[in-house]
């Protein structure tokens, strides 16, 4: 049985993923951020692409209005960034959800990207994602309770420079 | 008056056992019996369902999930639809509660009735554990004591309902094996309990017997132990005895080659008929599945009588009882195991030998105990070759205690290896098989006949 057989109405889904996104702008806008129609769609590509080449399927409105409204307030966002950091992390998300083994929920992964991003990597994708989450991946798959590093003491909390070895 | 019998659209053959609710949708589109609409609604409403189960497999917590799982989970949903639809008389039918009925309906039902299916499967394992055949055959014992049970702890009726995680190695006779998840676990325990009834006709011992006759080492075999009994009791009605009579004497087989040889396959075919008839009779078998059952495996030996008789090996198929041996002749106490350093030093001392020659004089004069033997064999001193020349030396009392404590099949070139099998027993199998045929079949005898003491 072919899955992707029976998933037509995938443009009846784009569009109202769209106009979801679109009517973000209202709470983003405070912060100088807004997406235009044409980014909006863009952002639904990606995630359709990150879905695919990570071998997911989703089937409500999805997480891309969770990131928006979730990053709107970092400090490292700007309209200039905006779009392409967003497609980004949509990628990204998908990527850890896999790598992480679905152990975590999409709230508190959400939420841990905004946190290293802000924090530890001071806006950088490439640390959060080739350091930060590779760390929390990592912490899940051997089941490590403290998983996210949150406890700076914990022995058994994930250790940069062992990995990197 | 003639009898009218309805005509159906679908034929329920042309079904697939595993995916019904896709077979029929399949063959309803290519009948023309579904509109394009009513199909394009019916995958609609399978996104709707997927989705709805999907957020219930991920507790709400994750919008995304991996493609495999999705479509588990869709696979699943079919299935316990199909469950449902085949409650229906026929396809038909089915098919018009897929037109009329919402498919989340469908599938509610699906689900109710799988759920009592693995209620009555569980109450069935009951009553099959309370009334087995008593057997030293493994794969039965282990099958109905464990295999089964692992299916009940394991199965997830709502995410993969379609999945049969069960470790089943019993064969049964004539198994659907077209069926999947509960459905073919009930099937296999429904025909398992008929088995079992019809087995209960006679002793433990008379099957025991009957399957040594089949094979001495039958424990470990993957054998149907019902068809085995009901082609002997065939084979005794077709002789002219009494069903209850299990086993076949030398003079029946000459007497069924006598009789039966020349007959054609359609009057062989009619006297295995006949046969499964007054068996049924004999036995009073009323029930129809029991009777259906027994029937089908009747007419499944049908090719294999036919081949017998003309090649006048009757014997291949009607089996004589074996029985037991009383005792055994030769009473084996091994020697005195050495203290383990004694051991250790003479494995070194062994294991240091440049020449094999000095390692058998050192075995022979040394080693005074089977168990010690086996121990050095395992001991990592003997290497590649050196094994065969060290078996050479034996004699073959000391060969049959080895081989009686390998296991059964050691001597078997056509039995399947374990994986835990050990160097030297892969060896002495080897040794073995380069035997000639007269001294293997000598040793084998030796080993049969000796009882182990145990101190």
């Amino acid at each position: 049985m072919d899955i992707n057989r029976i998933l037509l109405p995938a443009v009846m889904m784009d569009k109202s993923a769209i106009n979801e996104i679109i009517n973000c702008n209202e709470l983003t806008s405070r912060y100088g951020l807004t997406l235009s129609q044409t980014a909006a769609l863009k952002l639904v590509e990606t995630r359709a692409e990150a879905l695919s080449s990570n071998g997911r399927i989703e089937f409500s409105g999805g997480i891309i209005n969770k990131i928006i409204l979730a990053f709107s307030n970092s400090p490292f966002l700007s309209q200039s960034n905006y779009s392409t950091t967003l497609n980004e992390l949509i990628e990204i998300f998908y990527y850890f959800k896999n790598e992480t083994l679905d152990e975590i929920s999409d709230d508190e992964l959400i939420s841990l990207m905004k946190k290293y991003f802000d924090q530890s990597c001071q806006g950088s994708i490439e640390l959060l994602q080739n350091r930060e989450l590779v760390a929390l991946a990592h912490n899940i798959r051997y089941g490590i309770s403290d998983y996210a590093g949150l406890c700076e003491d914990t022995d058994e909390a994930f250790d940069e420079e062992i990995f990197d070895e | 008056m003639n009898n009218l019998e309805r005509q159906h659209l679908i034929k329920r053959e042309s079904l697939n056992e595993a995916e019904y609710f896709l077979s029929i949708l399949q063959e309803a589109s290519r009948l023309k019996l579904l509109t394009d609409s009513k199909l394009e609604s019916i995958q609609l409403q399978s996104i709707e369902l997927l989705a709805g189960q999907t957020e219930l497999y991920t507790g709400g917590e994750s919008s995304s999930v991996k493609t495999e799982t999705a479509q588990s989970i869709m696979q699943s949903i079919f299935y316990n639809i199909g469950v449902y639809l085949k409650s229906f008389p026929d396809p038909d039918m089915s098919l018009e509660a897929i037109k009329q009925k919402p498919l989340l309906e469908l599938h509610r039902h699906g689900r109710k009735l799988v759920e009592k299916q693995i209620k009555s499967a569980v109450e069935l394992l009951g009553a099959i554990r309370n009334d087995s055949i008593v057997t030293d055959n493994c794969a039965y014992n282990d099958t109905i004591e464990n295999g089964i049970s692992v299916f009940f702890s394991a199965y997830n009726a709502d995410f993969a309902a379609h999945d049969t995680p069960a470790s089943i190695d019993y064969p049964l006779s004539n198994d659907k094996m077209d069926l999947a998840g509960i459905e073919y676990i009930y099937n296999y325990l429904q025909k398992l309990f008929l088995e079992n009834r019809f087995c209960k006709n006679f002793t433990g011992h008379d099957i025991h017997c009957l399957l040594r006759g089949y094979d001495d080492r039958y424990q470990d075999l993957l054998i149907n132990i019902f068809g085995i009994v009901l082609t002997n009791v065939v084979g005794s009605v077709l002789a002219g005895k009494s069903a209850v009579q299990l086993n076949i004497e030398p003079i029946d087989r000459e007497y069924l080659q006598q009789k039966l040889a020349n007959l054609s396959k359609e009057k062989l075919d009619t006297r295995l008929q006949e046969a499964s008839t007054q068996v049924c009779k004999e036995l009073g078998i009323s029930d129809e599945p029991l009777h259906e059952h027994v029937a089908a495996t009747v007419m499944s030996l049908s090719a294999g009588f036919k081949r017998a008789l003309e090649n006048d090996r009757l014997e291949s198929m009607f089996i004589s009882f074996k029985e037991n041996l009383s005792q055994p002749l030769i009473l084996f106490e091994d020697g005195v195991q050495m203290n383990d350093e004694l051991f250790r030093n003479i494995t070194d001392e062994i294991r240091e030998c440049r020449y094999v020659s000095d390692k058998i004089v050192i075995i022979q004069r040394e080693i005074h105990s089977i168990t010690d033997l086996i121990d050095l064999l395992e001991g990592y001193s003997i290497f590649d070759d050196e094994y065969a020349e060290i078996f050479q030396s034996l004699g073959d009392m000391e060969l049959a205690l080895l081989m009686k404590k390998s296991p059964a099949y050691m001597t078997d070139p056509d039995f399947l290896f374990e994986e835990d099998e050990k160097e030297w027993q892969s060896m002495l199998s080897c040794f073995f098989n380069d035997l000639d045929s007269t001294r293997r079949e000598s040793i084998r005898e030796l080993a049969g006949k000796i009882g182990i003491v145990t101190s």
